[in-house]
């Protein structure tokens, strides 16, 4: 198990009360698996991707434990957590266009990261990792992409250009917050299979989190359902859609069957 | 009025709301509260200090409030130092006899809130003439604090015709009183202010320079009114009821006048009592450099224009309280502005 | 970025002319003929008054007037000023060159304080230093310009080596170059401070807003999540949205210091623009006063437009407005 985590429990401040986003989850990922975390909308799923990397509001409420390569990480200080994330832990946001800073070009912002967290001073190297990143993004044109700002590009181009950023800095596990809820279908199919042949590639652990069903079909090992901030059900992928045990479970893949038919 | 509920009962509100209702209740009955007459010529007591009550004297047996006469000798650069003359003893008397007035205009009196008989309290000290500074800012408050709210009335009716047609005709005719208010917006307003005064002849008489105040503090300000109008009449001439009300035939006008205003009223509110200061202290500056209010009478700028010389400053620092005032009633107006604001944000209201 | 600049000076043309026009309309609200006052002014000959007249075609109708003025105008002749008896453009850019100085020197003061105190006051967010900082901002907007400056007057005549008022000492010719500029710099102390608090309290509080919306953008999750170093998002990502914003109420600023800085100008003595606009009004020196506020207006367009290419210089998202 590379990351384990145990009765987390977090709640945020919203309208003059706390509202329990995730209560008591627990669940863990081994090495080289894809784990897939399927929930609807407020069920916690992003929530359990800000935990991780401890971006979690500062006037929320959390308590649990999230061990990574045995430690607990939980709650870690300002500087330990920005050590992990990146380097050890990479995250993928659902809307790329948003996570980058508009002002600034695609290769600023690239090259700000790898000389920040990688600690190379060499110009030639860098720009190297820049390309050869790139290309495993299957990012095309590249000159023209890292000349662009984030409001010119697509939405796929900017999920690439975040996905070649977070394996330039070769984390040990990748988490994947609803990739691509906010892209074209066909564009959706491409970034999965992306993330399959990275995985094969640079043999990355990878959490994908999603509402997508499909897609957990196609990519995943094992599946953590989450609903209302509970795990219902944790199983490899094959189990859970043949013999789900879990009521919600079974109606997820009814409602999921429904729409295959 | 649910609004004036709610403005007390945020603190800030209650407290702005109070001293303003304060100043201008005092500055309209100014002549009661006002032991003096603004223009009373005094020049034994040029710039006298602050008088100072006393409220026992164990000697002569007297309790209560009273104050001393006053004599002075010269110094040696020839200027005058101020002494208590302790046995000239005048108590404070309230709701005395002094000079005669007309109460409200209406019906005459001589009865005032207090009185020294026939020694003479400076409460907030004396300017050069030796008149009671504290009796000129109460009528100094009169022109001071109505200039504001005239200016600001006038403007709001300004912006309103001009920012709910323009707003609600939109197109060439939106875009040209858009540019024309930018440009005006865009003159600096203390030389437009000065610009629109030198088209008159330097003395006139203090009438005809609070109407020319009046008029020139409204040219000014009705821009940043009409374009905020403007902007609310382009996003309420979408709305249905709009819609309907041409279909039934009603003329433009009836529609801006019945539809569109009423809701801008709201808004304009805000922005009409946050500009208030801004008149206010349009009047002070021109009345400080001598272009508005002209001697004997007073205004609260007028009043400063002593103060422009720096050795008064320093030997006769009293004669800055008329700036304190203009302080005091600009940061009450903000504050006002302000909770208004934070009242009818349309994240808060209710209705 | 050459035809961004272009455009906005051919867009500023236009507005320099209305103020023009403005200005102009203004003279002529006053009833009567402008010359009555000259008529009755005993400095003025009876030669020059019918030099006026024939120049100015005063019985042809105002739009002719109008044209005539700015043919003039755009000849370089102001007109003459009877109170200076100088021309109007030789008294006007003298004190103009004073003026900018002076606002200049509180602009740079103002953002000097803004920033850091701005972002004291975000990353302190609600505790005691927020808080005090906010209503004592408060109280700054709402003082006016020319009671602080006699405030200000008034501490400084309790010191012996601040000045009070006027920008030059009696002595200012025997000073070396290096003793020029620090007299002058000496005499800027007093009304930099009084224009500047009035910016500073305003602005403090802006930048603290645009701080802290900057700070909650996902962008800046987007880049805390990928491990960049607190410092640097803070100083180099966070600040830089925030400022852009800050940066066309720069070019509004400058024509507020314009503004204000003509009355505080009258009451310190310091020799600019107010002072000179003044004068022009109190001696019904009409020609002088159309020059003043025609320099004002310009020198606000000009402030405006130094803000706009900033903007585009910096945010890409203005420049690339066709991508």
């Amino acid at each position: 198990m590379i990351l384990e985590v145990k009765d987390l429990s977090v709640s945020y401040w919203s309208r003059a009360k706390y509202v329990d986003a995730l209560k008591k989850v627990s669940w863990g990922i081994g090495e080289g698996e894809i784990l897939g975390i399927v929930g609807e909308s407020g069920s916690g799923k992003s929530t359990l991707a800000l935990s991780i990397l401890n971006l979690l509001p500062p006037d929320s409420k959390s308590q649990g434990q999230i061990i990574f390569k045995e430690k607990n990480i939980f709650k870690a200080g300002e500087k330990e957590s920005e050590i992990l994330r990146g380097n050890q832990i990479g995250l993928i946001f659902q809307e790329p266009a948003s996570t980058f800073n508009p002002v600034l070009s695609m290769r600023y912002q690239f090259q700000e990261i790898l000389q920040s967290k990688l600690n190379i001073k060499s110009k030639a190297e860098i720009e190297k990792i820049i390309f050869d990143c790139l290309e495993k993004a299957r990012v095309r044109q590249p000159q023209r992409i890292l000349k662009s700002y984030p409001h010119q590009l697509s939405g796929g181009q900017l999920q690439r250009i975040a996905i070649a950023i977070a394996i330039a800095l070769k984390p040990t596990l990748l988490i994947a917050d609803e990739p691509t809820s906010s892209l074209d279908v066909t564009i959706e199919s491409q970034i999965v299979h992306l993330f399959k042949e990275l995985r094969a590639e640079l043999k990355l652990t990878i959490i994908f989190i999603t509402h997508n069903l499909d897609l957990v079909k196609t990519l995943c090992d094992r599946v953590v359902v989450l609903y209302q901030g509970v795990v219902r059900e944790i199983k490899a992928k094959d189990e859970l859609f043949v013999n789900p045990e879990d009521d919600y479970t079974k109606s997820l893949l009814d409602s999921f069957s429904q729409l295959e038919e | 009025m649910r609004i004036l509920k709610e403005i007390i009962k945020n603190k800030a509100g209650r407290i702005a709301l109070l001293v303003l209702v304060l100043l201008y209740f005092s500055v309209i009955f100014a002549p009661f509260f006002a032991p003096y007459p603004y223009d009373d010529d005094d020049v034994l007591h040029s710039y006298t200090p602050p008088t100072k009550i006393h409220f026992l004297n164990l000697k002569e047996k007297q309790f209560g409030p009273f104050i001393y006469g006053q004599t002075y000798e010269v110094s040696e650069y020839y200027q005058r130092i101020y002494q208590e003359d302790k046995s000239k003893i005048y108590p404070i008397k309230f709701f005395t006899k002094g000079f005669k007035y007309k109460f409200l205009g209406l019906w005459e009196t001589d009865r005032h809130l207090f009185g020294v008989g026939e020694g003479k309290i400076y409460l907030l000290g004396a300017d050069l003439k030796g008149r009671d500074i504290f009796t000129r800012i109460l009528y100094g408050g009169r022109i001071s604090l109505s200039i504001g709210l005239i200016g600001a009335a006038i403007s709001l009716c300004i912006g309103l015709i001009i920012g709910g047609l323009s707003g609600y005709f939109g197109g060439r005719v939106d875009n040209i009183t858009m540019r024309i208010c930018e440009m005006v917006m865009m003159i600096p307003s203390f030389y437009l202010m000065l610009a629109l005064r030198a088209s008159f002849p330097p003395n006139l008489t203090s009438t005809q320079v609070y109407l020319l105040i009046i008029v020139i503090l409204s040219f000014i300000g009705w821009a940043s009114t009409a374009r905020i109008i403007r902007g609310m009449a382009i996003s309420l001439r979408e709305n249905e009821y709009v819609y309907a009300a041409k279909a039934m035939g009603l003329s433009h006008f009836k529609i801006i006048i019945r539809h569109i205003l009423p809701h801008t009223l709201s808004y304009a509110l805000v922005a009409v009592v946050l500009r208030i200061p801004a008149y206010i202290l349009g009047e002070a500056s021109l009345s400080l450099i001598g272009l508005g209010i002209q001697d004997p009478e007073a205004s609260w700028g007028n009043l400063l224009s002593s103060a422009m010389g720096i050795v008064n400053i320093r030997l006769f620092p009293w004669i800055l309280i008329p700036g304190l005032f203009i302080v005091v009633t600009v940061v009450c107006f903000n504050m006002l502005g302000d909770t208004l604001r934070d009242i009818l944000d349309p994240k808060r209201r209710i209705l | 970025m050459g035809r961004f600049i272009l455009k906005r000076l051919v867009f500023s043309l236009p507005l320099l002319l209305g103020i023009t026009f403005l200005t102009f309309l203004f003279i002529q609200i006053a009833p009567g003929d402008f010359l009555d006052k000259l008529r009755l002014n005993p400095q003025v000959s009876q030669d020059a008054i019918q030099l006026y007249e024939q120049k100015f075609h005063l019985d042809k109708p105002l739009m002719v007037q109008y044209f005539v003025w700015l043919r003039n105008i755009l000849k370089g002749d102001f007109g003459y000023s009877f109170s200076f008896k100088a021309k109007v453009f030789d008294v006007v850019s003298s004190r103009l060159f004073n003026t900018f100085i002076l606002s200049l020197s509180a602009l740079i003061f103002t953002w000097i304080f803004v920033i850091p105190l701005g972002v004291i006051a975000a990353l302190k967010r609600n505790k005691f230093t927020d808080r005090f900082l906010s209503f004592t901002s408060y109280l700054g907007i709402s003082a006016p310009s020319f009671f602080l400056a006699f405030i200000f007057l008034y501490l400084a005549t309790f010191t012996s080596w601040l000045p009070l008022g006027g920008m030059r000492s009696i002595r200012f010719e025997e000073f070396s170059l290096l003793g020029k500029i620090i007299d002058i710099g000496k005499h800027l102390i007093i009304p930099t401070l009084v224009l500047s608090l009035g910016s500073i309290c305003v602005l403090q509080r802006i930048m603290r807003a645009n701080l802290l919306e900057v700070l909650g953008s996902p962008y800046i999750l987007g880049a805390k999540a990928r491990g960049l170093p607190r410092v640097r998002i803070l100083y180099i990502h966070a600040l830089k949205n925030a400022l852009n914003p800050m940066i066309t109420i720069f070019g509004y600023q400058f024509s507020a210091l314009l503004s204000g800085a003509a009355l505080v100008e009258i009451i310190i003595g310091w020799p600019g623009l107010g002072v000179v606009t003044l004068e022009a009004v109190r001696s019904q020196d009409i020609y002088l006063v159309m020059g003043s506020v025609l320099a004002g207006g310009a020198l606000l367009i000009l402030g405006n437009l130094v803000a706009d290419i900033l903007l585009g210089f910096l945010d890409p998202r203005i420049r690339y407005e066709k991508t």
